[in-house]
């Protein structure tokens, strides 16, 4: 039970979905299980995330601009199933809506909404200093793909969508990724987590194979935050993510108004249930954003998960 | 404990369910066929207004303006003896400018990925509109939409393609372009849309970072043409099936002129490198007198003077002599970037 408690508090910093302007597809990288799974132990997760976005930036500095938002929604099934005591598998599969909502002439309002299946991310963890009770410490890394599974090719009115309306990227993406956690900080029911993703994009061919490739922006997520276990069945968490993306590509030429930086706040709750169930409610907050050009981006996410846990399966 | 597992097994069942089907809706529809590939327009993301076209804009004098580099560019309109200027820094963020002067209705039409002005009549057999940025893009070029019809036009190609007005060619007025330092210093009593345009954006700051420059384009264009560098901005002449590219390479630091004679057209192109344009006029006016024009220098705006003595602004209208208040008529032309000039046109020829 201990470690199921400690493996939520260290997933619940990203099951939040992290979404700016103009990135594609499911909140993937940012709804990695940040632990590892023990041995013959299987755990299955469903997540329903709502994304905002109506702030607009350039740079650092706002634009008072309420004539348009983005609505994300996602559904997120993720299986981590502990193969031995080194090594476990994740993955990840989504379904997700896009709304894009413009009222800037009249009050008229354009709505535009796009959903489907999303793409998936299997990845290979590899569990260098495993936790135990007496040690609570963990070190673990990993890598994976990003399975195109979305369409990227969805058309309104017989047009091609633009490509962050759309469920999938189109693009195979190599994943990497680590995590450290340590438990009773200062003799106390505190863990600390850092966690880093990086995803390399690969390619996709969204203007038809004669037109050239686009490659959207690679992607790397720093994760830094602390736990607190009580003696109710809630316990707490507080992380800081940090996100920087590249920018989006077309025949190798860099697009302008993509990519960035972002910081954000990410408190959450866990609600144990029992031993095997545990719901959780997260929410992600922006707290410093610097963006590539002029971007709507996230105002707000939050997020409901409830997890099972099947031992010695 | 078993209610829960069932819920788990529902909602996983229910996601399988629900994934399996792709949607899309929107509500705006456009349908009926276009008289451009489709499978060459692209949603350029913003969406419908997304860029919000600018409608009876607030004008200022050019002291006023603090927005403007000196290389920056302006478009300039002269109807009924009144001047205003239209900054591509605030083009850059809405694309089309909706205005009149006295009776006149027009649309100043800019895409700053094809770096192309086109001054649209809004008036439509009689039936006065705007235009809004429909987020479509053609060879990477605006395509507005009139809100009349809800029809959608193709800026460069000067066709309405799609919609109730299909097929329309789109009656335009002159407009000039040139630079910032230019413009203050020949137009001292010009007025020019100022930055108050009730949206909040960085009018100083050029939103598509090196891209004015650079080799990249952000949306396929068809066919490609390497015969210039892409970005170089040309002044393109539409004449029947002919179309001409004029370089500012051709024309002297001080003003120069050009002539071509085209299907038995005589064309009279001014132009020059330090003051930053070209512009250009059919020489034969509406009562048939074929002008002999001499260029003008330092005495910007004027730029010629003709056999009969008059003078002649950069607008094409008589400023002086016997024609006072005439107008050449202007060619059917516009600067662009070269590589969209070569798409849209693929037979140019560079002069």
């Amino acid at each position: 039970m201990k470690k199921l408690i400690l493996i939520f508090f260290i997933a619940s910093v990203s099951q939040v979905y992290s979404q700016a302007c103009c990135t594609a597809g499911s909140p993937l990288l940012s709804s990695l299980e940040t632990s590892t799974t023990q041995k013959g132990n299987l755990q299955i997760g469903l997540s329903y995330v709502y994304n905002l976005l109506d702030n607009v930036y350039e740079g650092t500095n706002y634009l008072n601009d309420n004539t348009r938002n983005r609505i994300s929604q996602s559904i997120l099934m993720q299986a981590d199933y502990g193969v031995s005591e080194k090594f476990s598998l994740s993955g990840l599969f989504t379904y997700i809506k896009q709304e894009r909502n413009i009222s800037a002439y009249q009050g008229i309002t354009n709505t535009v909404s796009a959903s489907g299946i999303g793409d998936a991310l299997l990845l290979i963890k590899y569990n260098l200093i495993p936790l135990t009770i007496l040690k609570e410490q963990e070190l673990s890394f990993g890598l994976g793909t990003k399975i195109p599974l979305g369409k990227s090719d969805l058309t309104s009115n017989g047009l091609l969508l633009p490509a962050d309306m759309q469920p999938g990227t189109g693009s195979w993406d190599f994943i990497l990724w680590s995590y450290y956690s340590q438990g009773r900080l200062f003799e106390l029911p505190l863990n600390l987590v850092i966690n880093f993703s990086y995803r390399q994009n690969g390619t996709n061919e969204r203007f038809g194979n004669n037109n050239g490739s686009y490659k959207f922006g690679n992607e790397l997520i720093n994760q830094l935050g602390f736990g607190y276990r009580t003696d109710l069945p809630i316990d707490f968490t507080l992380f800081t993510r940090m996100r920087i993306t590249g920018k989006d590509h077309f025949l190798e030429n860099p697009i302008p108004n993509t990519g960035g930086n972002w910081l954000y706040l990410v408190p959450g709750i866990n609600i144990k249930v029992n031993r095997s169930i545990v719901f959780r409610l997260t929410s992600e907050i922006p707290i410093y954003r610097n963006l590539n050009g002029t971007q709507l981006t996230t105002t707000f996410t939050t997020a409901a998960s409830i997890y099972y846990t099947i031992n010695n399966l | 404990m078993k209610t829960i597992k069932k819920l788990l097994a529902l909602l996983a069942i229910l996601f399988l369910q629900i994934a399996c089907e792709d949607t899309v809706s929107s509500s705006t529809q456009i349908s009926g066929e276009w008289l451009i590939p489709q499978n060459e327009v692209f949603d350029g993301g913003p969406g419908k207004d997304g860029i919000p076209a600018i409608s009876n804009p607030s004008l200022v004098g050019n002291s006023s303006i603090n927005f403007m580099k000196n290389d920056d560019l302006v478009i300039g309109v002269k109807l009924d003896g009144e001047i205003r200027g239209y900054p591509h820094p605030i083009l850059d963020w809405h694309e089309i400018i909706n205005d009149k002067i006295n009776d006149n209705y027009f649309s100043i039409t800019y895409c700053p990925l094809t770096g192309s002005t086109i001054n649209y009549n809004r008036d439509l057999n009689g039936n006065i509109t705007t235009f809004g940025v429909s987020g479509l893009l053609y060879n990477t070029n605006l395509i507005p939409y009139d809100r009349a019809t809800n029809s959608n036009w193709s800026q460069m190609k000067l066709l309405c393609v799609n919609g109730e007005l299909k097929g329309k060619i789109p009656e335009t007025y002159n407009a000039i372009e040139t630079s910032w330092a230019t413009w203050k210093r020949i137009f001292l009593d010009a007025q020019v849309v100022s930055s108050s345009t009730g949206y909040s954006r960085s009018y100083g700051n050029y939103p598509y970072g090196s891209y004015k420059s650079n080799n990249s384009l952000l949306f396929p264009v068809n066919p490609s043409n390497s015969q210039l560098p892409m970005k170089e901005r040309v002044h393109g002449i539409i004449h029947g099936s002919k179309t001409m590219a004029f370089r500012f390479s051709s024309f002297n630091n001080g003003i120069s002129t050009l002539s071509k004679v085209v299907d038995g057209s005589n064309i009279i192109i001014a132009g020059s490198k330090t003051d930053n344009f070209i512009v250009s006029y059919y020489k034969k006016l509406s009562d048939g007198t074929n002008l002999s024009f001499t260029v003008v220098q330092d005495k910007l705006p004027i730029i010629l003077t003709d056999n009969e003595g008059n003078s002649w602004d950069i607008f094409g209208e008589a400023v002086g002599g016997a024609r006072l208040g005439q107008r050449l008529k202007p060619t059917k032309s516009f600067i662009a970037y070269w590589f969209a000039w070569a798409a849209f046109y693929p037979g140019i020829e560079v002069m």
